[in-house]
């Protein structure tokens, strides 16, 4: 048994419109969690950017955990045709500058299609920038996810890191055969409730396609941290799942290309 | 270390619960057709149950809920049979097969099954199915337990819980629709699966107190640390986890005895 480092890559702040939160909605409020139940760092994103208005949403988020170092930011992005974000790059090398780490897409509570983000996946490929999908799950046994378009775009762009969150937790049938075919996607645990499912996982393709995530603010972050603390698997893959896959990942972001 | 980070600590290191009394009131057993379940059978089972320190588990079939209630039923007698320590058995009817629900129920009973689970909206009926009148009149006799996947509307349940006083209703999936007939009933419990969402645990023992609260994972289906975690890091007494835990479920259990 060891203290686990947990990361966790899928958490947000921000009032949320759909439910009350029943953590404060600022920054502070997400670090006395993760304070309570021994989170160590989290990548957030801002609900307002989700619910409302990304480039709203980014700014908001830049400027709110600006001085808490144990949160790095997340923007969420949309593609580039109807020209309410920069350009690929000059939107990247923004990103890099006010270090964020990592981008998220809602291509179904956003209205468009992952065919048409391969100017921004080229971009964040060269600078191994991960992407976050979110299909917006609904009901845990129904999902969203469009495994097929997960699947092109981890073929299209091998160096890509794509994370997927809020799949299905009854999907393993058909994420099993993408999970061998590309090395380059990793499932965020949030949603993944199956029995022993990441200790399924770790056995068949490796503890390093495993990222754990909370959901927080709907979610209960206990049933996660237990998820991996239980798992029986090894503790140095408990401790890659929980967060040093994650941390790995962002040191492989390239800043200078 | 304060005594309500304890259980926080023990989640976070991923240690067995070895010398607390855990019962799981809600867990499943076999391979499921929706999706691949790896270590699907009774070894598989003891081994997730021995790796969280859950001691014993209330046991029903995965194969009852949609399918043959009668080989679920089978899978589950085998393995009270073998490992009666560690499992309590659940028979599943079906409403669809009204004529045979009382022989089923009674086969079973006979095998060492003394409880029951209704999961009627995977048969495709109705919480309020006329044909689970004879079910319930069985469980007021027989001082069973009724463990419910939804067991409806806060009207009916409430009527049924009034109705059929010596059973005991418990609500398998934490539904907060059902948490104002706490107080007004003596035999309606909620089962913790799945503790999922912020605060859910906390909002409960807030409502009504821990005393009605069963810890039930549903694994095989889901994971037992998932549900497990959800009430060890709750910000709630070590005394009420302990109840949650287990010391609730043994009151329930002792209970039925009476009438063995």
């Amino acid at each position: 048994m060891i203290e686990l480092n947990f990361f966790d890559v899928n958490c947000a702040i921000g009032r949320q419109g759909t439910f009350r939160s029943q953590i404060p909605p600022d920054a502070k409020g997400l670090l006395d969690q993760m304070e309570y139940y021994g989170i160590k760092d989290a990548l957030v994103y801002h609900a307002v950017a989700r619910d409302y208005h990304p480039v709203v949403g980014n700014e908001k988020l830049t400027t709110e955990i600006d001085s808490y170092n144990s949160l790095k930011g997340c923007w969420v992005l949309l593609p580039t045709y109807t020209k309410e974000m920069p350009p690929p790059r000059v939107l990247v090398k923004d990103m890099l500058r006010k270090n964020i780490r990592a981008i998220r897409l809602f291509s179904t509570r956003h209205l468009f299609s992952l065919k048409d983000c391969k100017d921004l996946f080229g971009v964040l490929e060269e600078y191994r920038i991960p992407v976050i999908l979110d299909f917006d799950i609904t009901h845990i046994c129904i999902d969203k996810t469009d495994w097929q378009e997960v699947r092109e775009i981890c073929i299209q762009y091998p160096s890509l890191p794509v994370i997927v969150v809020h799949f299905g937790l009854r999907s393993n049938r058909i994420f099993y055969p993408l999970l061998s075919e590309v090395n380059n996607l990793y499932l965020e645990i949030s949603n993944y409730w199956i029995c022993r499912g990441i200790e399924a996982i770790t056995k068949e393709f490796g503890a390093e396609r495993l990222l754990f995530g909370t959901n927080m603010p709907l979610y209960n972050p206990g049933c996660f941290i237990a998820m991996v603390s239980y798992a029986n698997i090894p503790d140095k893959d408990k401790q890659l799942i929980a967060g040093d896959n994650l941390r790995n990942l962002f040191k492989g972001i390239k800043t200078n290309v | 270390m304060s005594e309500k980070l304890i259980f926080l600590k023990m989640a976070q290191l991923g240690m067995p619960l070895k010398n607390e009394l855990v019962i799981d009131c809600h867990t499943h057993i076999g391979p499921f057709c929706d999706f691949h379940i790896t270590w699907n059978n009774v070894d598989g089972m003891i081994e997730h149950m021995d790796r969280l320190g859950i001691s014993k588990a209330g046991l029903m079939s995965f194969a009852g809920l949609m399918s043959d209630y009668v080989l679920g039923n089978n899978l589950v007698v085998d393995a009270v049979h073998r490992c009666p320590e560690r499992f309590i058995g659940f028979t599943i009817v079906n409403p669809n097969y009204p004529d045979d629900i009382i022989p089923e129920l009674e086969r079973c009973r006979a095998l060492g099954l003394l409880h029951i689970k209704l999961i009627v909206q995977y048969q495709n009926c109705t919480a309020d199915d006329p044909n689970l009148i004879r079910v319930f009149e069985y469980a007021d006799k027989k001082r069973y337990i009724i463990l419910g996947h939804n067991l409806g509307s806060e009207e009916f349940l409430y009527k049924i819980a009034l109705e059929f006083k010596n059973a005991v209703f418990i609500d398998g999936h934490f539904c907060r629709q059902h948490f104002p007939l706490i107080k007004k009933t003596e035999n309606v419990f909620i089962c913790t699966c799945s503790p999922n969402i912020f605060g859910c645990i906390e909002e409960a023992v807030n409502e009504f107190g821990a005393d009605r609260l069963l810890f039930g994972s549903d694994m095989l289906y889901l994971d037992g640390a998932l549900g497990l975690g959800g009430i060890l890091c709750a910000r709630i007494s070590d005394e009420d986890k302990r109840e949650i835990l287990g010391l609730n479920m043994r009151n329930l259990l002792e209970r039925g005895k009476v009438d063995e």
